[in-house]
């Protein structure tokens, strides 16, 4: 048990080792990542700078989870209203209560004559706490799904993976992908169309340069500097 | 048709016919208006006739008004429906915008039906009753004379000719506007169109707003609520959506408006969910201040609907047009799947009845005098919390005058025969005028763009 969550994490640490394509357009980037997918890579990824339509249909991503999240989070939310709303302003009056403690029971005060508790006063903040619990497991379910904060990811070895917020198209496929090898997955990429391959580990990036397409393996390791290679391609 | 007149009354625009390509054209048959036109037809008879041997007129008038308020309530909706999409420049919402457009330009039709309800005046409005204004009279009625400025006949008419005027041409623009782009597309009339939205949007609430008053507030002449205007504004546009969603799918159901996709409709059905819950929002915002308040002349409305009958359609509404459309219409695959989302509409159609019955039969009062008489030996005695009141009729009947409870909720078989009457004939004539131009607007210039709307 403890063997396996530890192998999660550090699946999950080394998801982002492996190849960076990078590719000069949304449209080529939709397609690449179904060209991937044809040759039956699964693990893969990309970063763009903005959503690109039909790239979740393209990735095969299923129908996300934080919908459900979001709706438990708003059950809760709602209960939690009713009983925040009881509480405070009817509550538990045991007998058997010290009246010296009466501070941690519910504080019912007579207005108007109205129930003290009575649902129709109560709706708003049921109705608040609903949505605040939902707003909050929204973006928590979000974070959670995306493994976000992460402080450190290997692909900040990258030089030009920083272009990704701004104008360049990124595919990456993970080493842990059953169908991976550096030399022929980086030879698939350039087929698909990519401007630049990288590959990426915890110990920095470097480019395989066009030999991999030979069959040649690259050895080339980020201790030796790598001078940054920019393709601008037709951005 | 031949007579120009009734020709304007119907469709404002001549028929295209051939003009339109094919595969825009309405391919079905007469049956498609024929059949809702002619049932309708055969059950606001039967429901009128069984209604009046049965001696009940006041009934048969408001079945009448509920069936009729309905069909306005939703070409009310379709025209805010079709005004919003322009002044958004909303794109996704082209290829299914002729449906909204086709019920928009329902008014005149809508001003000669509502003819019924302008004769039977004295039976649906009590204060169209001259000795209320009357000091000398025993049926003086200090309210109802003080809202005398606006609540009397002649104005009540005016405002009647006003209201369907002004629905009217703006309906009857923004359909002329979009139909003539079909066939000669020209981008200024996309902007006349954004215009007149413009133009259209605050006149049409505000329109909206006071004949939601005098249609169905009014029906209570002693009650008020500011909030009455969205109230009824939130329930047509509920059913527009319902109305446009549904003919949408019988329409793809039929092989015809291949261009209105599970996009589209799925996004017809969100609006559905929204305004589920807008119109529960209103609804309760309305309910809520009252309670609140607790103040006799405003409660008494809410009063009349939890007793004799009408708690349980109080406590239905709750359930059936909120709580299961909420749960129901929330996942993504209701909204996508063609017959789920066409029986959600159809089932808001039926509730957003129950909500107009709910709000105008229990006003229905055929014996004014027991209420009369409480008043004159009950001395306006209000007190204070409902919490005290135990009998509410007393308190109803000392502050309004008329007894509480005189039609208590049941089986609403003339009710619905005259309301599904008039909505045959509405639904069968809108189909009509469809039918005679393209069923989607291939010539507006976001066609395109609609066509490629896909939700993410």
């Amino acid at each position: 048990m403890l063997s396996k969550i530890r192998q999660t994490v550090e699946d999950r640490g080394n998801q982002h080792v492996g190849l960076l394509a990078e590719f000069s357009d949304p449209g080529a980037l939709v397609e690449a990542v179904e060209g991937l997918r044809e040759k039956g890579y699964t693990r893969l990824d990309t970063f763009t700078p903005f959503p690109i339509h039909g790239m979740d249909r393209a990735m095969g991503l299923g129908v996300s989870k934080l919908g459900f999240m979001v709706f438990g989070g708003a059950v809760i939310g709602g209960l939690l209203g009713v009983f925040l709303q009881w509480w405070t302003s009817a509550g538990p009056q045991p007998n058997w209560w010290p009246t010296e403690l009466n501070q941690f029971l519910g504080y019912p005060i007579n207005i108007s004559n109205k129930p003290l508790f009575a649902w129709e006063s109560s709706v708003p903040i049921i109705f608040e706490l609903t949505i605040l619990f939902s707003a909050l497991t929204a973006v928590g379910g979000m974070l959670a799904l995306n493994g976000l904060p992460r402080p450190y990811n290997p692909l900040f070895n990258s030089d030009r993976f920083g272009r990704a917020t701004d104008d360049a198209f990124f595919v990456h496929v993970s080493s842990r992908d059953t169908a991976f090898d550096r030399a022929t997955t980086a030879a698939d990429l350039r087929d698909l169309g990519a401007t630049g391959v990288e590959y990426v580990d915890h110990d920095g990036a470097a480019l395989v340069d066009d030999d991999a397409e030979a069959g040649t393996a690259v050895s080339t390791r980020a201790d030796a500097p790598v001078a940054p290679h920019h393709t601008t391609g037709d951005i | 048709m031949a007579n120009p007149l009734t020709q304007f009354l119907f469709d404002p625009v001549a028929a295209e016919g051939d003009r339109v390509p094919a595969r825009y054209r309405f391919t079905g048959d007469q049956r498609w208006w024929l059949v809702p036109a002619g049932a309708g037809l055969a059950l606001l008879a039967l429901g009128v006739v069984f209604g009046l041997a049965a001696g009940d007129t006041p009934r048969v008038l408001f079945s009448y008004l509920i069936g009729w308020v309905f069909c306005v309530s939703i070409s009310i909706g379709a025209l805010f429906f079709v005004m919003i999409q322009h002044i958004t420049k909303a794109k996704w919402s082209v290829t299914i915008r002729r449906i909204a457009e086709t019920l928009a330009a329902s008014f005149p039709l809508l001003a000669i039906a509502g003819i019924p309800v302008l004769l039977g005046m004295h039976d649906l409005f009590h204060w169209t009753h001259a000795e209320l204004y009357d000091p000398a009279s025993p049926d003086y009625d200090s309210i109802v004379a003080g809202k005398k400025a606006y609540l009397n006949v002649p104005f009540f008419l005016v405002r009647y000719v006003l209201y369907f005027v002004v629905f009217s041409v703006i309906g009857a623009k923004l359909y002329t506007l979009s139909v003539r782009n079909d066939t000669a597309p020209d981008p200024e009339n996309t902007l006349k169109l954004r215009w007149w939205s413009a133009v259209g949007i605050p006149v049409a609430a505000v329109f909206t707003a006071f004949a939601s008053y005098d249609f169905l507030m009014s029906t209570d002449p002693h009650w008020f609520s500011t909030m009455f205007g969205v109230y009824f504004f939130a329930g047509g546009w509920l059913g527009a959506l319902c109305l446009i969603t549904f003919l949408a799918l019988l329409l793809k159901k039929a092989g015809m408006a291949d261009e209105i996709t599970t996009e589209h409709t799925q996004d017809m059905g969100k609006f559905m969910f929204a305004f589920v819950v807008f119109w529960t929002y209103v609804a309760f915002s309305q309910y809520m201040l009252y309670w609140y308040a607790n103040l006799p002349e405003e409660t008494v409305w809410f009063h009349k609907r939890f007793e004799g009958g009408w708690e349980t359609v109080s406590w239905a509404l709750l359930l059936f047009h909120f709580v299961l459309p909420f749960l129901i219409l929330l996942p993504r695959a209701t909204k996508r799947i063609a017959p789920a989302l066409a029986t959600m509409a159809v089932w808001l159609l039926v509730m957003h009845w129950v909500d107009l019955w709910w709000i105008a039969m229990p006003a229905m009062h055929v014996s004014y005098d027991a209420g009369h008489a409480a008043v004159m030996s009950g001395g306006g005695e209000l007190l204070a919390s409902l919490q005290a009141v135990t009998a509410p009729e007393a308190v109803h009947e000392s502050t309004s005058g008329m007894a509480l409870h005189v039609v208590e909720p049941h089986l609403p078989l003339v009710e619905m025969a005259v309301w599904l009457g008039l909505f045959g004939l509405y639904v069968g004539t809108a189909l009509l005028r469809l039918g005679r131009h393209a069923i989607t607007p291939y010539g507006d210039p976001y066609f395109a763009d609609s066509l490629r709307f896909e939700n993410v």
